[in-house]
């Protein structure tokens, strides 16, 4: 009674008091609800918005791809280097977070880190080209390794922005279609999912720490497309379960075996 | 090579090793001075036999994880030693369970087969009773990281686990025609 008891008290009092404790981030971008049969039963399942791919260069000059940082959650606003007004302070604390994440931590117990990757989109391309670029970064100690800043085709990215991520969505202030001068950083998942939109000036001084916050969830969230690696092998593993039943019949048998005499 | 999962810290992870292993073996000696005469509705010597299918399986998942460190495939041999250790607890749990319903059984052989049988049960209950906290403080060489001082200490907790483990088998066969 109480051995069944205790485990089952705590196990409620654990659960009613952590499942609300953490908010994971929402989804923002639905692309559609379907309905599909799921053993046997209809259920509504809601797609969301896949980021697609896009090609740009960063300030190395190097060719890069979104999708080259699958699986790592990204961190991504828009700016240009001649802007006097809030890039100097979006860079500066997209830097700040980059430094923060780099530096988290005991070296021996820390995360992986590099699973983010932050990125800086040029809304003026035709200008910022990647020396441009390279000068900007270095004047704010931009570590290129896991924080690129972009340049390109202009239109591209200006489709990726309001098609792909739609920077102006649920945003007070209208954004104009020809130039995109926006103080959000916006959050992906490592499903490239939009998953927040934050004030990257940072003017309630909640929002950055509300992103680091939720950087962290999204770290530590699981996967729900990848099936569990850790006993993925062992079960791979047939020789092995073969020798294991072996054991269990030739013991079973030797049991009644046994008692039967 | 794999990453160091904990942080090192030698003499916390001392005290918890010992503290733990001594918890166990005390639990261990004190459980089977007593007897609980329950009427279950089935037969308590299955436990024995769960037992030996245990040790069994943890014999061939020793073996398979050592041939895995050989091949360099560290991830696998992680994999196979964490179900060895989770084996281990549940092992434990029954072995505990057998003892405590079915009390002690007088081994009925006699002769060599008896000289035999006392010889691997009495190596396998000495090697049984302090093999533990080997295995712990192996298995934190290698959750720390240090990989040379889990190869050295893994040379003497291998072969001592491996022999405790196909012995319990062994000695399940020889004396499980007497159970009553």
């Amino acid at each position: 009674m109480i051995a069944i008891l205790i485990p089952a008290v705590s196990y409620i009092l654990l659960k009613t008091a952590s499942d609300h404790a953490v908010v994971m981030p929402r989804k923002y971008l639905l692309d559609s609800v379907v309905t599909v049969v799921k053993n046997g039963k209809q259920e509504d399942d809601s797609i969301w918005h896949v980021t697609k791919n896009i090609r740009l260069i960063n300030q190395l000059g190097d060719t890069v791809h979104l999708y080259d940082r699958q699986g790592k959650i990204i961190v991504l606003n828009f700016f240009f280097t001649s802007c006097r007004s809030i890039c100097p302070m979006l860079t500066h604390n997209m830097v700040k977070m980059q430094q923060s994440f780099m530096n988290g931590g005991e070296v021996r117990n820390k995360i992986d880190t590099s699973i983010v990757q932050f990125i800086s989109m040029s809304i003026d391309p035709e200008r910022d080209s990647v020396s441009v670029l390279k000068n900007y970064a270095d004047r704010f100690g931009v570590n290129p390794d896991n924080y690129w800043m972009l340049t390109g085709k202009k239109d591209s990215i200006y489709r990726f922005a309001f098609e792909e991520l739609k920077v102006d969505q649920f945003s007070v202030e209208p954004i104009s279609p020809d130039f995109i001068h926006t103080s959000r950083f916006v959050l992906l998942d490592r499903n490239m999912v939009v998953r927040g939109y934050y004030d990257g000036l940072d003017k309630d001084s909640t929002s950055l720490s509300q992103l680091a916050r939720d950087i962290g969830l999204l770290m530590l969230e699981k996967d729900k497309t990848k099936k569990s690696e850790l006993f993925l092998e062992i079960i791979d593993l047939k020789w092995l379960w073969a020798i294991v039943v072996l054991i269990v019949v030739v013991f079973v048998v030797v049991f009644y075996r046994n008692r039967n005499n | 090579m794999l990453e160091a999962s904990i942080q090192k810290n030698d003499k916390q992870a001392r005290i918890l090793i010992g503290v733990f292993s001594f918890v166990v073996f005390a639990a261990v000696v004190l459980l089977s001075k007593f007897k609980l005469s329950l009427h279950l509705g089935f037969d308590v010597h299955i436990f024995a036999m769960i037992n030996a299918i245990i040790n069994s399986i943890i014999a061939v998942l020793l073996i398979a994880a050592l041939v895995a460190v050989k091949n360099k495939k560290y991830d696998l041999h992680r994999k196979l030693m964490f179900t060895a250790l989770v084996l281990s607890i549940l092992f434990l749990v029954s072995y505990i369970a057998h003892h405590l319903l079915a009390g002690e059984t007088k081994f009925g052989g006699e002769g060599v087969i008896r000289i035999v049988y006392l010889l691997i049960l009495f190596t396998h209950i000495f090697l049984a009773a302090i093999i533990l906290p080997f295995i712990l403080f192996t298995a934190y060489r290698a959750l720390t990281g240090e990989f040379a001082a889990h190869t050295k200490l893994a040379r003497y907790t291998w072969p001592l686990w491996f022999y405790v483990a196909v012995t319990g088998p062994v000695v399940y066969l020889l004396i499980s025609p007497y159970y009553i």
